[in-house]
């Protein structure tokens, strides 16, 4: 009774019709509602290309990272994902031999060798034009010439014995790895070199052997749908919900206050737990309902590819309520507390800021990605890579404490929201942060001083 | 007129957790990013993406203290009436984004990074655009949380979308794009002046 | 020149809705009441004198200065909305020093008025609270300090006693009677009891229109000899709620003293005297005034 009225008033409104909108559009911007459009998943055939894959083989990996610091050291110019997206990183003279000093311990050759090289390099692409008549010198319409850095370094490369790049035959891999991560940690982290980043460095094809298991276990673990219904999840939970909830429950809140309703219903006789939990409980059905919809939209749109499979049709309810619902319950609970707490819309400042970290760390890793305190757990594995079932399949247990650890945060400070309401329906708080109260106290201090 | 006295009530009163806020997003932009030895496209990036936000944080909550209907009302029936309000408001809330957004950049280049006056602007063009945004849609909703959510949900939109959005795009700098810059600036103090209209002609006719 | 208000044909619409129909009135010093259910039109028309709201058509003068020229009718207005809010962190005398200067008080006069208003609204030693700490009578009370903050010609009061109890009503009523000595007091309410108390000329307004303007005294001798009181059975309330125009009534023990209006003396029912409360039914039943029987003993719940 008191939830559908409490149903009633989030949904006949324009904050809801607004959060809805929204939804649909950040949704439909990420495409989850035209997977067909990808075409449906074959049985591979062998003789196939099945794409690449990545994996822990120090004797592809040293040579190519090594490869890669190299040049990077030789331009001073190291690219770095610190947060998702690129920075580049230049170095000091110091923080350069530092780095000169890693290659020089992994190569075995000198430091002032590898800067010498740098320096010739850095001179015959500059200032020394020779041209060698095969038109890789070009007018460039100015009256000037234009040469690419690889004739440059093709014309330096003549010049000059190319350094012997190779990496020390006694040294292990561990110690490369921590040499690689010294170079990250000088970088400012969020490089290719970083321990857990070096795997990147070793790409190797997919087997049609592999592609045929991961075939396999499409059909029979995900049953098809549950593919699809991960990648929506994937991108629900990154574009949505775990940001858009927590202005609904923020307005909600606010809404209470500002009609005067916060007083009426502080004088009521029903309990606090009773208000709070049936308030939460009802954005949490307001804000899940029309994900359940878009959900089945957009898993629906594929059923018609896989005629004659075992398709598991309850696989994007299992998902929304699995996956995506613990990240809009910490969201909303996040929402409803500071706002019970400081009566300001410093919820969306908190929850906004959580989001935009998560989700630019998570960029940088969007397979399997279930870190312990990930807010949005990604597996961006589409089509081509036959979802990635097995590396779901590995990481589960990770998801399940990540979600686990959520749901059961949220739940915990709706307690704390209870518990602040009921302060604020005594009068102990008056709807005034604590920190708020303090600046206040001290602002009256200064008042009554000269007084 | 008291000019200054009403800006310095309203920032003691109406400002303070803004400010808060702003100190904390660029206080945490150099810990998420890291602002040393950047070079121009890359000095771009923490402030277009980060530095911007202090637009919507201070100029989205201009109208915010006189949402409530009495206060309105008895602030209007004043000698001094809200629009004045509203404008010594934004006036403050200008100097300190242009205030803010200097001091970043410079502290950018006592870091090392080439950051030239056209960033300077570029990120305030950014935030005046991103906290028009959030001014036009209080006046128009009166509520001040779904006016801080149209900025967020634009900005976010700059992610999915990209240059698609041409002259609107905010990230264009980092690839060393002023153009849009043009666009944007502009366009955040034509959305100023209908905002503060809209709450004008709104208060009058309803 | 003594101080009065003009106003002559106001219109005014929300939208198709017409919230004041062609009001007249006439308003001179001393205490002015507005009586009129909820949605009247009282707070529409005290807030197109406050400036507040633009009118449709028709003209309205303060002390000669037509409504239009803003500023200088703010000058000479003191306004106190149904509920006084300010900013949440400020206390009372912020906020009193706030809208003194948004008042356009110089820092002396700032300074001498409040502190002389907080003494006259007895919140001296309330100054350093917080305002939305206040009880509801003292901030009514901090309501109408502020509105003096500019010695205004007309004050300007919407519902000031609504929420309060008695004794502060009867508080804040003397206060307004102060204030009413060398100014213009419009006050409006639904309560009769406060006009009653404090006004001698009143208006009464009923969607949107002026059903009377006149004194308190002229209202009261019209309704003469149309109000009764009967002692009856509890039993027989119903029947009797049905049948009579019921302004009022009380209980003691299983019988009920209820007063009505109607034309004639009904069987067994005595004359008496009417009161301000039976004559302003009254007007509202002659001018075809839907007043269910439960409408009215809603209103005679708020007049008693």
């Amino acid at each position: 009774m008191m939830f559908c009225r409490e149903l009633k008033k989030i949904i006949w409104g324009i904050p809801y019709l607004l959060f809805v909108v929204v939804l649909t559009l950040a949704l439909f911007s990420q495409g989850v509602l035209e997977f067909d459009t990808e075409g449906s998943v074959s049985k591979p055939e062998p003789g196939g290309n099945y794409g690449t894959k990545n994996e822990e083989i120090p004797e592809l990996i040293m040579p190519a990272a090594l490869q890669s610091l190299y040049a990077e050291f030789q331009q001073n110019e190291y690219r770095t994902y610190p947060i998702g997206f690129i920075k580049t990183v230049k170095l000091n003279d110091k923080e350069q031999a530092e780095i000169a000093e890693i290659i020089s311990r992994i190569t075995g050759i000198d430091t002032e060798k590898l800067y010498g090289e740098n320096e010739n390099s850095y001179t015959a692409g500059e200032f020394s034009i020779q041209i060698d008549g095969d038109g890789s010198l070009q007018p460039d319409g100015n009256g000037g010439f234009t040469i690419s850095m690889d004739d440059a370094a093709a014309i330096n490369s003549m010049q000059e014995e190319p350094l012997d790049l190779t990496v020390r035959a006694n040294l292990s891999y561990s110690e490369f790895r921590e040499l690689m991560q010294r170079a990250d940690d000088l970088l400012g982290g969020g490089s290719d070199y970083a321990a857990d980043a070096l795997i990147g460095f070793g790409t190797v094809p997919v087997t049609y052997e592999e592609a045929l298991e991961r075939y396999e276990l499409m059909k029979t673990r995900d049953h098809v749908t549950g593919g699809y219904a991960r990648l929506f999840s994937d991108y629900a939970v990154a574009m949505a919900l775990s940001i858009l909830p927590v202005f609904l429950a923020v307005i909600m809140d606010m809404k209470d206050r500002s009609c005067k309703m916060a007083e009426l219903i502080y004088t009521r006789k029903a309990s606090g737990i009773k208000i709070i939990f049936t308030r939460y409980f009802a954005l949490l059905t307001a804000v899940m309902l029309p994900i359940i919809l878009l959900s089945y939209l957009s898993n629906a749109g594929i059923w018609g590819m896989y005629q004659g499979m075992d398709l598991d049709y309850f696989a994007p309810l299992k998902y929304d309520l699995g996956w995506i619902m613990p990240s809009a319950m910490i969201a909303i609970a996040l929402g409803m507390c500071l706002t019970e707490l400081t009566n300001t819309p410093l919820a969306i400042a908190v929850q906004g800021l959580w989001w935009f970290v998560d989700i630019n760390m998570g960029i940088k890793s969007v397979a399997s990605s279930y870190s312990l305190f990930r807010l949005a757990p990604r597996h961006n594995a589409g089509t081509n890579t036959y979802f990635r079932t097995q590396d779901f399949i590995d990481n589960f247990p990770r998801l399940i404490t990540n979600r686990l650890l959520f749901a059961g945060l949220s739940i915990l400070l709706v307690i704390v929201t209870i518990v602040i309401f009921e302060a604020n329906r005594k009068g102990q708080i008056n709807g005034n942060h604590k920190l708020k109260k303090a600046l206040a106290n001290f602002r009256n201090r200064k008042d009554q001083s000269p007084a | 007129m008291p000019i200054l006295e009403i800006a310095k009530i309203n920032l003691r009163h109406n400002s303070v957790l803004s400010i808060a806020v702003c100190a904390a997003i660029l206080i945490m932009t150099p810990i998420l990013y890291g602002t040393a030895n950047l070079d121009a496209a890359s000095s771009a990036a923490p402030l277009e993406m980060f530095v911007s936000f202090i637009g919507i944080v201070l100029l989205t909550p201009v109208f915010g203290p006189e949402q409530n209907q009495e206060t309105s009302d008895l602030v209007s029936s004043k000698y001094i009436g809200t629009t004045t309000i509203y404008l010594v408001r934004i006036v403050c809330a200008m100097i300190l984004l242009f205030a803010m957004t200097g001091l970043f950049c410079i502290f950018m280049r006592l870091q090392k990074c080439d950051v030239t006056l056209l960033l300077f602007f570029g990120t305030a063009a950014n935030a005046v655009f991103l906290g028009s945004l959030g001014m036009i849609t209080a006046a128009l909703t009166d509520n001040t949380v779904i006016a801080y959510m149209i900025p967020l949900v634009y900005y976010a939109l700059n992610y999915g979308m990209g240059g698609k959005l041409g002259n609107y795009f905010l990230f264009s700098m980092r690839v060393a794009d002023f153009q849009p810059k043009m666009w944007l600036f502009p366009t955040g103090i034509l959305l100023l002046v209908l905002s503060l209209i809209v709450k004008r002609l709104k208060q009058k006719l309803l | 020149m003594e101080p009065s208000i003009q106003i002559q044909h106001l219109n005014k619409f929300y939208g198709k809705k017409q919230a004041l129909c062609d009001v007249n009135l006439t308003i001179g010093l001393g205490m002015f009441g507005l009586l009129g259910r909820n949605g009247a039109g009282k707070t529409t028309l005290m807030k197109t004198l406050a400036t507040l709201l633009q009118k449709k058509s028709g003209t309205v003068t303060i002390c000669g200065i037509p409504v239009e020229n803003e500023k200088e009718i703010r000058r000479i207005i003191g306004y106190l909305p149904q509920e006084f809010s300010m900013y949440p962190t400020m206390n009372v005398i912020e906020a009193m020093d706030y809208l003194a200067i948004l008042s356009g008080l110089s820092k002396r006069e700032r300074k001498e008025r409040t502190d002389l208003l907080l003494e006259k609204v007895n919140l001296t030693e309330h100054r350093y609270q917080k305002v939305k700490a206040l009880s509801g009578g003292m901030k009514r009370r901090l309501g109408i300090a502020q509105a003096l903050l500019n010695d205004p010609k007309v004050l300007i009061v919407d519902e000031p006693t609504a929420g309060l109890d008695p004794e502060e009503r009867i508080r804040f009523r003397n206060l307004l009677s102060d204030a009413a000595e060398e100014r213009i007091v419009i006050l409006s309410t639904h309560i009769v009891g406060d006009i009653e108390a404090t006004c001698e000329n009143i208006a009464i307004l009923d969607n949107g229109k002026v059903l009377y303007q006149g004194t308190v005294d002229d209202l009261l001798a019209a309704a003469c000899g149309k109000v009764f009181t009967k002692v009856t059975d509890r039993a027989e309330l119903p029947k009797l709620k049905n049948e009579l125009f019921i302004t009022g009534m009380h209980t003691q023990g299983k019988s009920v003293h209820v007063r009505f209006i109607a034309d004639n003396a009904a069987p067994g029912a005595d004359a008496c005297e009417p009161n301000i409360e039976d004559a302003y039914m009254l007007y509202l039943k002659q001018n075809g005034t839907k007043l269910s029987a439960f409408a009215a003993e809603e209103i005679g719940g708020a007049l008693s």
